[in-house]
């Protein structure tokens, strides 16, 4: 296993302890950019030790859900149930079981494990407003985008908390449009 | 830095405070990730991670990375600034000269334009240096875009060390100096 080393980000050569944690700027020795390394007690972590393996339960203990013989040392915080440390995972607090895990990671439910959203509201706005430059793709684009604020309307968006605006500002957009459609297809049908 | 605050019930200084009442406040810094043309990304702040978000106009990635597991941040100047603010003056100096040669109401235009660039070149360099800023834990190593401005970066770094030390705890100079080479002993009885 290599063993972990903090590089200049210009040169790439190993920095020396001299440069770390210091409350000003330092120097590379190498190439001589200014630097400034902060090193934390992790950068130094021994391995975890072999108490993850678990202890055995005895008679008068419950044992883990998944490994009866392990003991277990805390409940499943979404199905409640035993389990030891071998199969606790710990999310922003929580312990989970692994069958949780792979569930909420399946569905979604588990935000910190989501690393990916489509934004359907920017998506809306977008097909509500891009296409008015050009007039004609609103006749398609505006119910789309009608379509994709309802049907979206309850999907998650991003990770960092939003506001239903752009939901708004679409519809209303796209109705605008629509009523303009309308209107210009009635005078046209009277003429 | 006298007066202290909670902080998803850290204790954090005063210059520190942000917003107390969502699930991620935003730190300071916005930058665009290498190799994508749309797009941006941020910093927010969790409450046992920080959060990275590439947003690329209509989908967003999020990186996180827990205060328990940062080993190492790590801020190099680079020349990023000099480089832009050389480049917008010179093209600004030549849309001048350009202007001069040609004369009428085209000298105008090329005038106003190499005062854009001009103008450019000015806000490049009011923002003060650029930098390099990386963070690592122990399964990854990554840039962090929105931190490509030296006073950004030194802000976030001081919001980010009292929550990092609250979870790993602190390092003094001493430890540093064992500890690295205890590690560097290590690493040259390596085969």
């Amino acid at each position: 296993m290599k063993s972990p080393s903090i590089d200049c980000p210009k040169c790439a050569l190993p920095l020396e302890w001299q440069s770390f944690n210091t409350p000003d700027m330092t120097r590379c020795p190498s190439c001589a950019t200014p630097l400034r390394v902060e090193i934390f007690p992790a950068f130094f972590g021994d391995p975890p030790a072999s108490e993850a393996a678990g202890s055995l339960a005895v008679d008068n203990e419950s044992g883990c859900y998944f490994h009866p013989q392990k003991k277990a040392i805390i409940p499943c915080a979404l199905c409640g149930r035993f389990i030891c440390s071998l199969c606790d995972i710990e999310l922003s607090g929580q312990h989970v079981c692994p069958s949780c895990f792979e569930t909420g990671q399946k569905k979604h439910k588990i935000e910190t494990l989501e690393n990916h959203r489509v934004l359907y509201d920017d998506i809306a706005l977008a097909l509500s407003i891009i296409p008015m430059i050009f007039i004609w793709p609103t006749i398609a684009t505006a119910p789309a985008s009608i379509y994709l604020s309802i049907r979206h309307w309850k999907s998650p968006t991003s990770i960092i908390p939003r506001t239903k605006v752009r939901f708004f500002v679409a519809i209303f957009l796209s109705l605008f449009q629509i009523t303009g459609w309308v209107i210009l297809i009635s005078y046209l049908a009277t003429l | 830095m006298g007066d202290s605050h909670l902080l998803f019930g850290h204790t954090i200084g005063m210059q520190q405070r942000y917003v107390m009442d969502k699930d991620y406040q935003r730190l300071p810094g916005e930058g665009r990730k290498k190799k994508s043309i749309f797009g941006f990304s941020r910093l927010y702040l969790g409450k046992d991670h920080l959060l990275c978000v590439y947003n690329s106009a209509y989908t967003e990635d999020y990186r996180r990375f827990y205060f328990k597991d940062i080993q190492s941040i790590v801020i190099g100047i680079n020349k990023t600034r000099e480089r832009f603010s050389a480049r917008f003056a010179g093209a600004a100096l030549f849309l001048l000269l350009f202007a001069f040669w040609r004369g009428g109401y085209w000298a105008v235009f090329f005038m106003i334009l190499a005062c854009l660039f001009l103008l450019n070149a000015l806000i490049n360099w009011r923002f003060g240096p650029t930098c390099t800023c990386r963070i690592s834990t122990a399964a990854s190593r990554e840039e962090l875009p929105s931190l490509g401005r030296l006073k950004n970066a030194m802000q976030v770094i001081e919001v980010l060390k009292p929550l990092i030390a609250e979870s790993q705890g602190r390092l003094s100079p001493e430890e540093i100096r064992t500890k690295a080479s205890a590690l560097k002993d290590r690493s040259s009885q390596l085969p």
